[in-house]
């Protein structure tokens, strides 16, 4: 008699038996994929949340004296546009975004005047831009305070410095600087203010976020120097250790937290696929007086704990990747649907846990059928 | 040739330092259409000889021949093929599979369907063949696992006191499939409590000083 008849025979007969093992199974699978799918979609939400927090390096014209720039709130003087294909390809600040600053009196207001192109990514790495600011060239984007002291809307045309300009936008209030900030497009601005081929400042994105770094300026200061030789390289410390902190933190809850998880739901699954060999040892005795060799035995009980092992791993996959998914766009408003339960990790879940139910399963037939078979059988009667 | 010989074979473990002897140094051999009946007292060693015999446990002391093959030097894997092949074993509970039905739990020592259909049939289960174990007496539970022990032919069935439970019909029905065995060549060793004689068979006694014949009581 073949050993998936035996399998079938015997799992058709305690059926019910059979589905509460699967119903562990996938649960303690579910619970293990769950947490992992959250926590991970925690860790890109976090880093997202701090990203948006804002640019938190500073890259300004050699020379600049920091007290004229934070009295004022720009750099007087400028560098030629060709720096930000020097730092296109470094590896410690991401995401940079050219600027002119220009101070002007504009309709008997003092605005900040803010030339801004699109981010600029490293080269060959598509992103998609999430500061928003860019502005489309003859178009005007006001600060919500500057608009209301000048009764300007959208959609109104507008006289900048001898050029009319159509108001694309006017942006919320905020509460910071950029509520008096007119934003043009870049080129516009070199144009207007005579500074063709130039910037005034470039502001990027630390990445030394997953890793510990002693003296993160220096590291700044020492990757880029090299690069714009003379650049004054400020970094927002509150800003980027914040966000330094906060992602450390989400990576090393998912780090430490999902090996607690799995190894406790591994735990359960050992227990249960021990605790089901252990209560049909008797068999193994029948089945071990009746001549039949270790090896038949062991695919007896490593094929049923393997078939349910499948079956488990995949309502676990179904199961878990489904209360992630619908938690995840409660949880994570701004990356709705971002709980992705990828094929590669589904085919791990479906490998897995069959494999760790067989072997969870090896360890007390293996001790039954190097016995004598009557022991087993007196053990068990 | 014999089919068995045991040879001063016996058995003791220590329990909590204490020795335990589970079976005294017994000899005895057994040639074929020879129906032994081993009787003696609960914890003389009736199981444990049957058992040693049967491959399914390896004596402390002495050596066990079935036909030229020294089971007592075999490791675990040659007894349980020489079991496959050549032992058919009735255990005291039965031990029939509760998945599997009467047909199959036959059929698990190996043989064809139509011998266990055969045996089923001469042991009066023809109507149950398609029962599970729950769905059986304890007769017919008994009976089904006499076929098991019977239907791949083996040169020697020990039986661990298969009639202790039946109602006389079925106990007649167990005896005369065993006699059936033994007049077609095969060997049969049977332990039981019951003084009641056994036609054709030889009974041999166990006790605190190992086997005995009948003539020694």
């Amino acid at each position: 008699m073949s050993i998936l008849r035996l399998v079938t025979k015997e799992l058709l007969l305690r059926r019910w038996s059979a589905l509460l093992a699967v119903s562990a199974l996938g649960a303690t699978v579910a619970a293990a994929l769950f947490f992992f799918l959250l926590a991970r979609s925690n860790e890109g939400e976090t880093r997202i949340l701090q990203r948006d927090m804002g640019l938190n390096v500073l890259i300004l014209p050699p020379g600049t004296s920091l007290d004229a720039y934070w009295s004022q709130g720009l750099a007087p003087g400028s560098m030629p546009v060709e720096f930000l294909l020097e730092l296109e390809d470094q590896g410690v600040a991401n995401r940079l975004v050219p600027m002119i600053k220009r101070r002007h009196n504009w309709q008997g207001r003092e605005v900040l005047l803010t030339g801004i192109s699109g981010e600029i990514f490293k080269q060959g790495k598509a992103m998609k831009p999430v500061f928003g600011r860019v502005v489309e060239p003859g178009s005007l984007v006001l600060g919500d305070e500057i608009a209301r002291l000048l009764s300007l809307e959208e959609g109104a045309s507008v006289e900048l410095l001898g050029r009319t300009f159509g108001i694309s936008r006017v942006l919320a209030p905020v509460g910071d600087e950029q509520d008096v900030q007119v934003f043009l497009d870049l080129e516009d601005a070199q144009s207007l203010l005579d500074l063709e081929g130039r910037i005034t400042e470039i502001e990027a994105l630390e990445c030394h976020c997953s890793e510990e770094v002693a003296d993160p300026l220096a590291a700044l200061r020492a990757e880029l120097d090299p690069l714009v030789p003379g650049a004054v390289i400020v970094r927002r410390e509150a800003l980027a250790d914040a966000r330094r902190d906060q992602r450390q933190l989400a990576g090393r809850f998912l780090q430490s937290g999902f090996p607690v998880i799995a190894g406790l739901c591994a735990l359960l699954v050992g227990a249960l696929c021990m605790l089901n060999v252990r209560e049909r040892r008797a068999e193994i005795g029948v089945l071990r007086a009746l001549g039949k060799s270790s090896g038949q035995v062991a695919a007896l009980f490593l094929g049923r704990a393997a078939f349910l092992g499948l079956f488990g791993g995949a309502i676990g996959v179904l199961l878990g990747g489904f209360l992630a998914s619908d938690l995840g766009r409660v949880l994570f408003e701004t990356r709705a649907g971002a709980v992705n339960l990828e094929l590669d990790l589904v085919l791990v879940a479906l490998f897995v846990t069959p494999a760790f139910a067989a072997v969870a399963s090896l360890i007390p037939v293996a001790l039954a059928v190097v016995q004598d078979p009557v022991r087993v059988l007196g053990e068990t009667s | 040739m014999s089919v068995f010989q045991v040879d001063r074979a016996g058995m003791h473990y220590d329990l909590r330092g204490q020795k335990i002897i589970a079976l005294a140094p017994s000899s005895l051999s057994a040639q074929q259409e020879e129906f032994i009946v081993v009787r003696g007292k609960s914890g003389a060693g009736k199981t444990t000889l049957l058992s040693i015999l049967g491959g399914m446990l390896r004596p402390t002391e002495g050596r066990v021949h079935l036909g030229s093959v020294e089971l007592t030097a075999l490791g675990p894997a040659a007894r349980a093929k020489l079991r496959q092949t050549s032992i058919g074993f009735v255990f005291q509970s039965m031990h029939l599979l509760p998945y599997l039905d009467l047909l199959d739990n036959t059929r698990l020592a190996g043989g064809s369907e139509a011998r266990a259909r055969e045996l089923l049939e001469q042991l009066g289960l023809g109507a149950r063949i398609h029962h599970r174990p729950a769905e059986l007496s304890a007769g017919e539970r008994q009976r089904g696992a006499v076929a098991r022990a019977l239907v791949h032919g083996p040169a020697l069935v020990l039986a661990d006191e298969p009639t202790g439970n039946l109602d006389p019909e079925s106990a007649a029905l167990v005896l005369e499939a065993f006699q059936s065995f033994r007049t077609n060549g095969g060997c049969l060793m049977m332990a039981t409590h019951s003084q009641e004689p056994i036609p054709g068979s030889r009974t041999v006694y166990l006790g605190p000083k190992g086997l005995h014949s009948a003539d020694e009581r």
